[in-house]
């Protein structure tokens, strides 16, 4: 099952800087503890908390290579030379930093982090050498939506324990050669089930209508009770960008039902026609955050 | 006792509890008991086999210590702090002067050996509180047995104070004198906490 959602970055040969959702860092550590200290003894490996250590700016958004040029001292910044999915280490804004290419926005983004005593100094520089290119800080809800447009997930909203990478359409980033924890577990029968609840995408018939979260989902609105129910709605935001609701659900055997009509049921009795999508509403070939 | 100068050791800088300062000072002062944050300061975790008795001693022989493996105890030599946590993990303070030195003599001996060193003078810091009535003071967040006769100085110990993780380390002398670490992101908790029991009767004065 999909118990987090982080990046774990190589800096050498026998060192890993691992991030974690912020409320889940608690229990990621205490897992890796876990298995390191009672199934894995001989395993040479030490964890250190460094959650406090770190301050990081997270710098989104078509310009963002333009204002790293101005605060890094020369730093190599070409998507050739620092691509997606890499890090390096140098100065920004004269403090000695880890930058790392990911993006959690699906825009150019390069998240920045200094040691924390140093955090509010590069913030505030950061602002200052951006104002040419018209920089604005965003807070948790819009980077809900950013994230929504994408379909990137959030573990505990998206998911609730029990949803595998095969129900969320990432089958991609699991191994298909190395063993690992929970291998055994995405064969078993339940677990291919074609009417798992699965990850997909809703769009209202009336765009102006943003589904409530949490909502149910039916196949068809009934006065006959129970009425079957199929899934939920685990995202729902308006998006500015795309000017229309969209909205994020787990619907049983969804990813083989793109197109389908179905319905969002309403506390009142009243139900909402959408349509299932892909979870992706926005750049889906990646356009924006490999240049 | 791990001495420290007050000022403030770079203006860029923001210690955890920066937004209390006055004049370049975290500190306050209550009847029989004062409060000051240690802020220039480097700090390490360091995490080794207890029983890599090469290590040890050439550890000990860079440093000019003995790195304690005796639970709950700390030493202080030439002012640089090393605290056990735990089995196979200590803390070492050292003023920022001295900082650069302790990481790369550390460094330099851990190569190819099962341990690890990793800055975290950024993620925590420390509030020293000191004076006669330092044991009551501290008494009304932690449940630890304070007394001298029971937590002697040169000990340390991990417990919880107002829901916040600490470390206290005794140093106590002639004058009674506890430090408390804590987390960066638990500081201000922490801070705020320890001025409103300031304002009981007893340490109002």
């Amino acid at each position: 099952m999909v118990m987090d959602d982080g990046v774990t970055s190589k800096l050498g040969d026998n060192h890993y800087y691992m991030t974690t959702t912020t409320g889940g860092a608690a229990h990621v550590l205490s897992w890796m503890e876990q298995w390191r200290q009672t199934e894995w003894p001989h395993m040479q490996v030490y964890f250190t908390s460094v959650t406090d250590q770190w301050a990081v700016a997270s710098v989104s958004g078509p310009k963002a290579r333009h204002l790293l040029e101005k605060v890094t001292a020369g730093m190599s910044l070409s998507d050739g030379e620092f691509p997606f999915m890499s890090f390096k280490e140098g100065t920004v804004c004269g403090v000695p930093a880890r930058i790392f290419r990911i993006s959690f926005s699906g825009e150019l983004s390069y998240e920045i982090n200094v040691e924390a005593n140093y955090g509010l100094q590069v913030w505030s520089e950061l602002f200052e050498a951006g104002r040419e290119f018209g920089i604005t800080p965003y807070g948790t809800e819009t980077m809900h939506v950013l994230r929504a447009e994408k379909g990137f997930i959030i573990v505990g909203q998206d998911t609730d324990g029990s949803v595998t990478p095969d129900d969320l359409g990432m089958n991609w980033i699991v191994s298909k050669k190395k063993d690992f924890l929970g291998k055994r577990s995405l064969s078993r029968s339940d677990c291919v089930r074609p009417d798992r609840k699965q990850f997909v995408g809703l769009l209202t018939e009336d765009p102006d209508v943003v589904l409530p979260e949490g909502a149910q989902l039916v196949d068809e609105p009934s006065n006959s009770y129970p009425v079957p129910m199929i899934g939920h709605v685990t995202s729902s935001y308006w998006s500015a960008t795309l000017g229309r609701s969209i909205a994020l659900a787990v619907v049983k055997g969804g990813h083989s039902r793109l197109g389908a009509k179905i319905h969002s049921t309403l506390m009142s009795g009243e139900s909402i026609p959408v349509t299932i999508s892909k979870p992706v509403f926005y750049d889906a070939e990646g356009e924006r955050q490999h240049v | 006792m791990l001495k420290v100068n007050g000022s403030m050791f770079d203006p860029s800088q923001q210690t955890p509890l920066e937004e209390f300062s006055i004049q370049n000072e975290v500190r306050a002062e209550f009847n029989g008991v004062k409060l000051l944050e240690l802020s220039n300061l480097e700090h390490f975790n360091l995490r080794l086999q207890p029983d890599n008795s090469y290590l040890l001693d050439r550890l000990q022989d860079a440093l000019g210590f003995q790195i304690p493996l005796e639970p709950n105890t700390f030493v202080i030599h030439d002012n640089i702090l090393c605290s056990w946590l735990g089995p196979d993990e200590w803390l070492i303070v050292a003023p920022l002067d001295q900082s650069n030195r302790v990481e790369a003599v550390v460094r330099e001996n851990l190569t190819n050996q099962f341990a690890t060193l990793t800055k975290l003078g950024s993620a925590q810091t420390i509030i020293r509180v000191s004076g006669s009535h330092a044991i009551e003071f501290l008494s009304r967040g932690i449940a630890i047995d304070l007394d001298p006769s029971v937590f002697k100085p040169g000990q340390c110990v991990q417990t919880i104070m107002a829901h916040a993780n600490v470390t206290v380390l005794n140093h106590s002398q002639e004058e009674l004198i506890f430090d408390l670490i804590v987390r960066r992101s638990f500081a201000d908790h922490l801070w705020r906490w320890l001025l409103d029991v300031g304002q009981e009767a007893e340490f109002r004065g």
